[in-house]
């Protein structure tokens, strides 16, 4: 919903409540403080446990910066005077979870941080791909027996011959081909409608539409998904679908959401030799409970959930403060939720 | 006679194809070195370049025997690398010499050997330069990628079953560090140009300062040679990819290091061993002037096993691997087309100034 009521003139802009746990709200009151100093603050609260005060706050609020479990949980997006809601973190599959099932579309539009993490996790990316591809991790170990191996860490793959596969073409996505392309890796993007000639990025070497995943899957050293958790994209990845990976023996990297793949896929693909291996940092359980059999398996590397990281605040507010000026200004907000999209 | 061969026919063919020489063919193309497989060198260059003639002189492992050397100094064009030039003194020793191609990037092996007092060698010398820029870069940014985001930490809490997610949320946003690179030539480019896809700040140590349209877009700071402090004071990394000439030698030494002590940078060289002396490092790392050090090369490779580089905990060793010839047509390829315009008696690609070194 793009529409918005705008708000009426006043002397005292409308005052914008934080109400957010994942990271210290205090931190990010502050830094909206310092990076804003004409905006009012109202700082809710950094929990669950709402006060009589703090109902009677976010009631009052007609704008509100949260993130997806507290709106799932306190139903924020039903709150009366609510004109903007801007959610600071990148996964929304809550939101749109909550805004489907009470069928109340909100008439608000609701915006998200959605670039900050970008480079953070094409980095995340890359550092995998060249700790593998140049045995960063094997250095350590050869230095503790004094080994002078040449033989071994001067037989690596220059990024120029291997091939990436992006699935999941979002601002993320993109990222990641553009840093991917600065080595001269070979990228294939996974996308749902193939763009025109002149919409197509000169970082994609080819794109591939869904129909086309097994061309992508046998033709990537890396598949790199960044899928968003949605019903079209549950168990994306399961059944036969990765034994297209086989000719390449591609190595699997989840950043997206766990609900793409299953914890059996994962096992069944690394033991029938399908995938090389596979680096996952999202589970449909986090943390990945102990008792998962993706810990002991040699295939797995296991990382909780960090690819990207929210601890830089000033980096962390951008994309709020810079919809704070768009919204007052009458323009379009930047990362607005398609509900219907389901980011 | 060239011990390679492996049947008597193809001794003879070898031979006739050396009378053929004097009477016009073109000249034949001698190898000598042994740091890889030259027989591979040779199957790869007769593949890539059929009309090309090779003479196999010797991989130098067994020494230079008499006859090695006389085919040496009949050859106009020779394919070899620094150690075997120095090892058995070639450089003013091949007097039909119009050619040599030294596989590598660094030739200073070759061109320390140049004496004052002589007139520089009579044939161009060429390398392989931009050939393992790419990889080098992949090697920096991989460095710096595996410290920032904590990547062989994690993957050994993997192996673990442990999980510190708070550890690895405490990270630096890459355009809030600096990298400096000391030697600015083709591959300390690359370097700059790959660090800028990730927002890194890149300051470059130059002996000249570039003016207007001269000054590379991926480098945010230059500085001079005298304001070296100044660039080590402002970076949490600095790389050194100065070539290993007597001028280079120890760059780093003295205590030059602390003013790294700003941000204890972290210090890797990728250039050549002379710059720094193993003593200026862990004295470096004991004054906490730096924070660690990341060494690829050194005075005396493969290091040996005395050195106390090995065992301390603030040093990473990596054997002398951030370049590599893996992709052998695309390493001989600088051979192919020199060969192709030597014949032609055009300019050959990176050819070195003896006067520079490089």
């Amino acid at each position: 919903m793009d529409g918005h009521r705008r708000l009426e003139s006043t002397d005292r802009p409308p005052a914008v409540g934080v109400l957010f746990n994942y990271h210290s709200a205090v931190v990010i009151a502050n830094t909206l403080k310092k990076l804003s100093p004409k905006m009012r603050i109202e700082l809710v609260s950094s929990g669950l446990d709402l006060s009589e005060n703090d109902k009677r706050k976010l009631d009052s609020l007609e704008i509100l910066f949260t993130q997806p479990n507290l709106v799932q949980s306190l139903k924020l997006h039903l709150l009366p005077n609510l004109k903007w809601m801007h959610c600071l973190i990148a996964g929304v599959d809550l939101i749109v979870e909550t805004l489907k099932s009470e069928k109340s579309i909100s008439s608000f539009p609701v915006t998200r941080n959605a670039s900050y993490f970008d480079l953070q996790m094409a980095e995340y990316v890359i550092g995998i791909i060249l700790s593998r591809e140049r045995r960063i991790a094997d250095v350590h170990e050869n230095q503790r027996n004094q080994i002078w191996d040449q033989e071994v860490f001067r037989k690596f793959r220059p990024l120029t011959d291997i091939s990436i596969g992006i699935c999941g073409f979002g601002s993320i996505g993109k990222e990641i081909a553009r840093v991917a392309k600065t080595f001269g890796i070979k990228v294939y993007a996974l996308v749902r409608n193939l763009p025109t000639e002149a919409e197509q990025s000169p970082t994609v070497d080819e794109y591939k539409s869904i129909g086309e995943l097994g061309d992508l899957l046998s033709s990537s050293e890396y598949l790199v998904s960044i899928l968003p958790c949605t019903p079209s994209t549950n168990g994306f990845y399961d059944g036969d679908v990765l034994s297209m990976c086989r000719r390449k023996k591609t190595v699997f990297i989840n950043i997206g959401r766990g609900n793409a793949v299953s914890e059996s896929t994962v096992i069944r693909a690394l033991n029938e030799g399908w995938i090389g291996h596979a680096v996952l940092d999202v589970f449909d359980k986090e943390p990945l409970p102990a008792e998962s059999p993706l810990w002991s398996h040699p295939g797995v590397t296991i990382t909780p959930h960090i690819s990207g990281t929210h601890m830089i605040p000033e980096r962390f507010v951008k994309v709020a403060l810079d919809n704070y000026n768009r919204f007052f200004r009458g323009e379009s907000l930047l990362n607005i939720v398609d509900v219907n999209k389901g980011y | 006679m060239d011990d390679n061969c492996s049947t008597a026919k193809e001794k003879e063919q070898v031979v006739a194809v050396e009378k053929e020489d004097s009477e016009g063919v073109s000249p034949a193309v001698g190898i000598l070195f042994s740091f890889y497989a030259p027989e591979n060198v040779a199957a790869t260059l007769r593949r890539l370049c059929p009309a090309m003639r090779i003479v196999f002189v010797s991989d130098g492992s067994d020494g230079l025997k008499p006859e090695d050397l006389e085919k040496l100094q009949s050859l106009e064009i020779l394919l070899s690398h620094g150690r075997a030039i120095d090892k058995f003194q070639l450089v003013y020793s091949l007097p039909n010499l119009k050619w040599m191609h030294c596989f590598a990037a660094g030739v200073e092996l070759i061109t320390n050997a140049v004496q004052p007092d002589r007139p520089f060698p009579g044939y161009t010398l060429t390398r392989n330069a931009s050939y393992f820029d790419l990889q080098m870069a992949e090697y920096v940014i991989g460095i710096i990628l595996s410290r920032e985001r904590f990547i062989p930490e994690m993957l050994e809490d993997s192996k673990n079953r442990r999980q510190r997610e708070t550890s690895y949320r405490r990270i630096r946003d890459l355009s809030d560090i600096s990298l400096g690179i000391c030697g600015f030539g083709s591959i300390g480019k690359e370097v700059a140009r790959v660090a800028k896809a990730f927002r890194i700040n890149v300051w470059a140590l130059v002996r000249t300062l570039p003016t207007g349209s001269s000054r590379c877009q991926t480098v945010d700071e230059y500085r001079s040679v005298d304001k070296l402090g100044e660039l080590l004071s402002a970076c949490d990394y600095v790389v050194s990819i100065l070539p290993g000439f007597k001028s280079t030698d120890g760059f780093f030494d003295g205590s030059v290091l602390r003013n790294c002590k700003e941000k204890k940078s972290v210090f890797i060289n990728i250039g050549r061993g002379n710059v720094v002396s193993e003593s200026t490092i862990i004295h470096a790392l004991r004054e906490g002037w730096i924070g660690h050090a990341v060494l690829d090369v050194f005075h005396r490779e493969p290091l040996p096993v005395e050195s106390s580089l090995w065992t301390h905990p603030d040093v990473t060793i990596t054997p002398h691997v951030s370049g590599s010839h893996v992709d052998e047509e695309k390493f001989l390829k600088t051979v192919v087309d020199n060969y192709e315009r030597y014949l032609n008696g055009d300019p050959l690609l990176h050819a070195v100034d003896w006067r520079k070194g490089y």
